[in-house]
């Protein structure tokens, strides 16, 4: 399948990073004139025959959520769904706390879970220490009067000491309109059902209400010193109200003091401002409230315009991202890329002004520079010095976030974004989030996964060919040379127990892939040999193992994926020399990048390679892999061509793509027995990999010898 | 202490990842620079902002827009970078 979505960091399966954001879902393929999005309505007499058939949307906006698990009356548990309409399909997440609970004295003392939040009381705001699951919905269903809507989920587990994520699997709801309970503003917007698992059982009972138009809830407090001004908006009818229906939350803004008291001069310390930010906010129970700081002055020491000081040495009370500050007397300096902003004070320059602080905040949101536009999170320094002559700065300022921060401002998890809750520097997932409101198929385009043997012992590589194949019969633009580094491929692999691991380009290319035109029926091809990913080892344990590989590109600041997957055994230790081998060659971190760049410096790369290759049953995976690093070797030694062609033999494990590098390698200015040898390994291979004709010559090429 | 003319271009880590110095760094001739994980979305505290070169230390703005110093030197085809905590990573220019 193939799709395009923004270019989007992401992703997250298990260990320390976050859950993948949703995607979008799709409802069933139903006109939208045949639904009525949210409340219902009777059709006029004689259009539907039954008034129950009419179908339902989900309405859009933020729901309270009350989750019981089946077999517990004092776990319990409550939060919001955040459900936007994005464009002809939905996205949702959510936020599950757990109740809490309290014990009731007596013969026997029982335990019992305390009331949960009130509906009237809009989107609720629960303990952070409370806090459990991210719901990442997956899809939902339109419904009707006698249909159930269809909420399919996963349910990531929040483990606070060590700020990981488990994801506990898929779950499904069927829910049904029902009459909500007292206190809910919409009474026809609730809706009710059992929640299932994987596997069909029962595992609990949702209810959901809806209770607010925008999606989240906060409070910003202002306080400034009296030379400073307020960074109301940007002087063109944008200001923080713009800001909230941007981001979709309601957010209360407070100008409190406006004439802090300096401690030591013009210019402030990160540990001042924190200081100040602790006291003059006027609240500070951030269980009860998300309530940021914005602290403006003259001068700070640390930067120029504005920073977010309360993460690291700074956050003294361990408290992060509760604020920020923003300066209004540093000087513009008067070079060009500064633009109409030359020479004056920062305060007066209100647009650069304003955007400053929208920034600082959106780190406190626990957002972090973005420059795939001139939105609110790039920085001024870049959207100054790339502004065009035609569109100086600020003129090129984007009024708005990027569409990837808008989407993580309303659908990251609400431990991520609240403040108080994971410290600035947590990752966001490693895998690109998923596609945003429009998708776009790649028509015509297929990604063929091989896997070179049908099974691996642990520890070695796990090697597949990975073909692009133009199945269209037009012309199609895309990578020009595939690989990882090539920066190109990427994909993941899941284990026998469903955990995810991910792998993508070691090296990154930060300029833009080169694109070709495919001609209809063309196929690019590129061999991977995986074995280590974000996440460490990719291959683990013995057992069966789903490998998809995607191939990835960018058109115009929109990134397009198409994606295959194979599966592969992976089998057990033979003896304890395999086993030994393997350990190593798993939990060393360095074995990869040995592998990718080569090279004599990362000893315990090198070191955990030269295990394997002692190892009888790992030698033939990583005979190739040790042959090219010595090939590579800074300090070339005699007879290195000798080295590197006696490493490859019959048994060892190759790619096509190493087959031809191989022959590269083994170079020899002389005809040897270990030549001639070499040279029928490999034209072996090419026969038994139905290379293609090219290869083969290329090869034959490559390993004449000048006879002695 | 490099020249800023020296520090121009991309560079790739080699040595072991330390602290949150990114994988990748390039410098442009017009004062920024970019850094970067290898994996996408994975934080670094040098990912994109301003560096200037003075005496000694190389100031370059950071994720949460502090500006901090950091001893740059070039050996070769190699950068050394060290941030205040001590973290040292070596680069090679690619």
């Amino acid at each position: 399948m193939s799709t395009i979505s923004k270019t989007t960091p992401g992703t997250g399966s298990e260990g320390m990073n976050m859950p993948d954001l949703p995607n979008l879902s799709f409802t069933t393929a139903i006109p939208t004139s045949a639904m009525v999005q949210g409340s219902h309505e009777l059709p006029a007499p004689g259009t539907v025959s039954n008034a129950m058939d009419i179908l339902r949307t989900v309405k859009v906006g933020c729901y309270l959520v009350h989750y019981v698990p089946s077999g517990s009356s004092t776990v319990q548990y409550d939060g919001t769904l955040r459900v936007e309409d994005g464009n002809q399909a939905i996205l949702a997440s959510g936020d599950l706390y757990q109740r809490l609970t309290r014990v009731i004295n007596g013969t026997p003392p029982r335990v019992v879970a305390l009331p949960g939040p009130e509906p009237g009381q809009g989107i609720p705001v629960l303990p952070r220490k409370q806090y459990r699951y991210y719901l990442r919905v997956t899809r939902m269903t339109v419904g009707t009067g006698l249909a159930p809507v269809l909420l399919e989920f996963e349910m990531h587990r929040f483990t606070a000491a060590s700020a990981s994520w488990t994801n506990e699997g898929p779950y499904m709801a069927k829910l049904q309109w029902l009459p909500a309970p007292p206190g809910y503003p919409e009474p026809q917007e609730y809706l009710c059902g059992d929640v299932t698992n994987a596997a069909g059982a029962t595992v609990g009972r949702l209810e959901l209400g809806w209770i607010s138009v925008r999606l989240r809830r906060a409070s910003i407090q202002i306080d400034r010193v009296s030379a400073s001004e307020l960074p109301s908006d940007n002087g063109h009818g944008y200001g923080w109200p713009e800001v909230a229906k941007e981001m979709g939350w309601e957010l209360n803004l407070m100008i409190a003091t406006q004439n802090v008291v300096e401690p030591s001069g013009h210019s402030w310390s990160d540990a001042e401002c924190h200081a100040a930010m602790l006291a003059l906010r006027t609240a500070a129970d951030l269980d009860k409230e998300w309530r940021y700081h914005i602290l403006c002055v003259q001068r700070l020491d640390s930067t120029e315009r504005g920073l977010m000081y309360d993460s690291g040495a700074t956050d003294s009370n361990n408290v992060p991202r509760e604020g920020c500050a923003i300066s209004t007397h540093w000087v513009v300096p008067k070079t060009p890329n500064w633009g109409l902003m030359q020479g004056k004070r920062f305060g007066t320059v209100t647009e650069a002004y304003f955007r400053t602080a929208v920034h600082e905040t959106g780190h406190a949101f626990g957002l972090y520079h973005n420059t795939v536009d001139n939105g609110f999170m790039n920085t001024t320094d870049y959207i100054a010095t790339t502004a065009p002559p035609s569109n100086p700065f600020p003129g090129n300022i984007k009024w708005g976030f990027a569409s990837d921060d808008r989407k993580r401002v309303r659908h990251m998890p609400d431990i991520y974004i609240r403040p108080g809750g994971t410290p600035f520097s947590t990752s966001y997932a490693t895998t690109p989030i998923s596609p945003n409101d429009r998708m776009m198929d790649a028509q015509g385009l297929t990604v063929i996964v091989e896997r070179v043997l049908d099974d691996f012992p642990i520890g070695a590589p796990v090697r597949v060919n990975v073909k692009l194949v133009n199945s269209s019969a037009e012309p199609i633009l895309a990578p020009a040379e595939l690989g990882l580094g090539e920066g190109t491929v990427r994909g993941r692999v899941v284990d026998p127990s469903g955990g995810v691991r991910t792998f993508s380009p070691l090296i990154l290319c930060l300029d833009e892939e080169p694109l070709s035109l495919m001609a209809p029926g063309e196929e690019r091809t590129t061999s991977l040999t995986l074995l280590r990913g974000g996440q460490g080892a990719l291959f683990p344990t013995s057992g069966a193992y789903q490998i998809e590989v995607e191939v990835f590109w960018t058109i115009d600041g929109h990134e397009i994926s198409c994606s295959g997957t194979n599966s592969v055994l992976v089998t057990g230790a033979r003896d304890i020399s395999h086993a030994q081998a393997a350990l190593r060659v798993l939990s060393e971190p360095d074995t990869l990048p040995v592998m990718v760049i080569g090279g004599d410096h990362l000893s315990e790369g090198v070191d955990a390679i030269r295990m394997a290759v002692n190892d009888a049953t790992l030698r033939p995976h990583y005979a190739y892999i040790e042959a090219r690093r010595v090939s590579r070797a800074k300090a070339p030694k005699r007879n290195q061509s000798k080295e590197v062609t006696s490493l490859i033999a019959q048994d060892t494990v190759m790619s096509p793509a190493e087959v031809l590098k191989a022959a590269e390698m083994g170079k020899a200015n002389t005809e040897t027995k270990g030549s001639r040898e070499f040279a029928a390994v490999l034209m072996q291979k090419t026969a038994d990999m139905h290379m293609s004709a090219a290869d083969v010559t290329f090869i034959r090429r490559r390993t004449s010898y000048k006879k002695k | 202490m490099p020249k800023k003319l020296e520090l121009f271009g991309r560079w790739l880590r080699i040595s072991a990842r330390k602290g949150t110095l990114p994988d990748q760094l390039i410098f442009e001739d017009n004062g920024l620079y970019r850094g970067k994980m290898d994996e996408p979305g994975t934080y670094t505290d040098l990912d994109v902002g301003t560096f200037q070169v003075g005496s000694g230390v190389v100031r370059m703005s950071t994720a949460n827009d502090a500006v901090k110093p950091f001893r740059i030197r070039i050996e070769g085809s190699e950068l050394i970078l060290k941030d205040e905590a001590g973290n040292t990573i070596r680069y090679k220019r690619n």
